[in-house]
């Protein structure tokens, strides 16, 4: 797998954490 | 500042439209991110009611975003429609706990003013370093909204300001009432792109030093609007003055006569913690220079200065780009999109899902409020 691939793949499991983050600290935020 | 050597975005045409397939997944994503954060545990039937009809119209709204190829209208009216429901709903709530919107000298002394987002590096600073809350309000609130904030930053980056600040609203309407500049101010000097940063470094060392919110209590233009101060005494008339001023001037009269954004490009302190903590965002906006005739509208259109342009060369946004998508719609070769950051993957119809998503989250909040307060008289259900 060449290295364009990989950052791609990277990039969108970084997105999908971080939306999962987010949607932990908005929770976080209603108390 | 991101590499401008990216190809043409794959999944778009030259005007920015998804293929049908794309634009139905990804209005299906909107309506079903909806549904699960605000019908989850419905009570009532204005929860219920309310968080099926707001899903639905989120999912239209990432549709027609994707179908048209155009962002930045269907952004405006969420945005503003976003504002000006919060507006309302602040002031009911005032209403019913203070019996007034004023900020009478006894709800700061009991530390019970609503803290805004805008205040947080000045006043979570100082906490973390004296133990102090300097601002008139509780540890658990500055938690809360520091918490929303990050969340949303993390995210969307400086597209904060576009999509998610209920304050953001007001200069966003004036900038977007007139249908060409009465005044042109397409560049600012550097110094003045720079001042919110300067500010904001000034008011955490004010505030870590002093242990005192000097902006909230003697600058914020906002006030003219939100916490405006109970005049009963000169010092309160002039605060009242500096408010009502600052607040025509750049939120008002300024981006009505420039079309710019003035208070959030050129004053708000919170625009910096947004840029910085913003690179984390795993979007960014970038310039095809296959595509890209630096015809220079992109620059002139943005309304936060966000975007340079060397002579001759191919444009670039600047970390502070709010992600709004006006320069996308305004560019004649479609040579602009959101991309995953790092990458070669364009990202429009993530951005602009998760983007409406979180934005109508905001206004299903503020409309709930509404409601409830128009069928009961009171905040709860």
């Amino acid at each position: 797998m060449d290295t364009v691939k990989i950052k791609t793949i990277l990039a969108y499991l970084y997105l999908a954490a971080v939306v999962v983050i987010a949607i932990v600290l908005l929770a976080k935020s209603q108390g | 500042m991101e590499s401008s050597t990216v190809p043409p975005a794959p999944d778009a045409d030259s005007h920015g439209r998804t293929p049908p397939a794309t634009r139905i997944a990804a209005a299906a994503l909107t309506g079903i991110l909806l549904l699960l954060l605000t019908v989850h545990g419905a009570a009532s039937p204005v929860t219920l009611g309310t968080g099926i009809a707001f899903s639905l119209l989120g999912a239209l709204v990432t549709y027609a975003i994707l179908a048209t190829g155009t962002v930045n209208r269907f952004r405006l009216v969420l945005f503003i429609t976003m504002g000006l429901a919060f507006t309302v709903a602040f002031s009911i709530e005032h209403t019913v706990h203070r019996g007034s919107i004023l900020l009478t000298s006894g709800i700061i002394s009991n530390a019970s003013t609503p803290i805004c987002p805008i205040a947080i590096p000045f006043t979570a600073v100082p906490l973390a370093v004296t133990g102090k809350m300097i601002f008139p309000s509780t540890v658990a609130a500055l938690a809360a909204i520091f918490f929303l904030w990050f969340a949303m930053v993390l995210i969307f980056g400086r597209g904060w300001c576009s999509w998610i600040c209920f304050f953001g609203w007001m200069d966003q309407f004036f900038a977007s009432l007139a249908k060409k500049p009465l005044i042109r101010l397409d560049a600012v000097p550097k110094w003045a792109k720079l001042f919110p940063y300067a500010l904001m470094l000034f008011l955490i060392l004010v505030g870590v030093v002093a242990l005192f919110p000097l902006y909230c209590a003697w600058l914020c233009p906002l006030r003219i609007l939100y916490d405006p101060p109970q005049v009963v005494t000169t010092a309160a008339w002039i605060l009242a003055l500096v408010f009502v001023i600052g607040g025509f001037v750049f939120l008002v009269a300024g981006p009505y006569l420039t079309k710019k954004r003035l208070y959030c490009s050129l004053i708000c302190p919170l625009m910096p913690a947004n840029a910085i903590v913003g690179q984390l965002s795993p979007f960014r906006v970038k310039i095809d220079p296959e595509r890209c005739i630096r015809c220079g509208a992109c620059v002139r259109t943005c309304e936060i200065y966000a975007i340079t342009q060397k002579e001759g060369g191919v444009p670039e946004p600047r970390i502070e780009c709010m992600k709004c998508g006006r320069c996308m719609d305004a560019c004649p070769k479609g040579a602009i999109d959101y991309y995953l950051a790092g990458t070669m993957a364009a990202a429009r119809p993530w951005f602009v899902a998760l983007a409406v998503t979180f934005c109508t989250l905001l206004l299903v909040g503020f409309v709930r409020t509404i409601i409830i307060f128009a069928l009961t008289g009171t905040l709860g259900e």
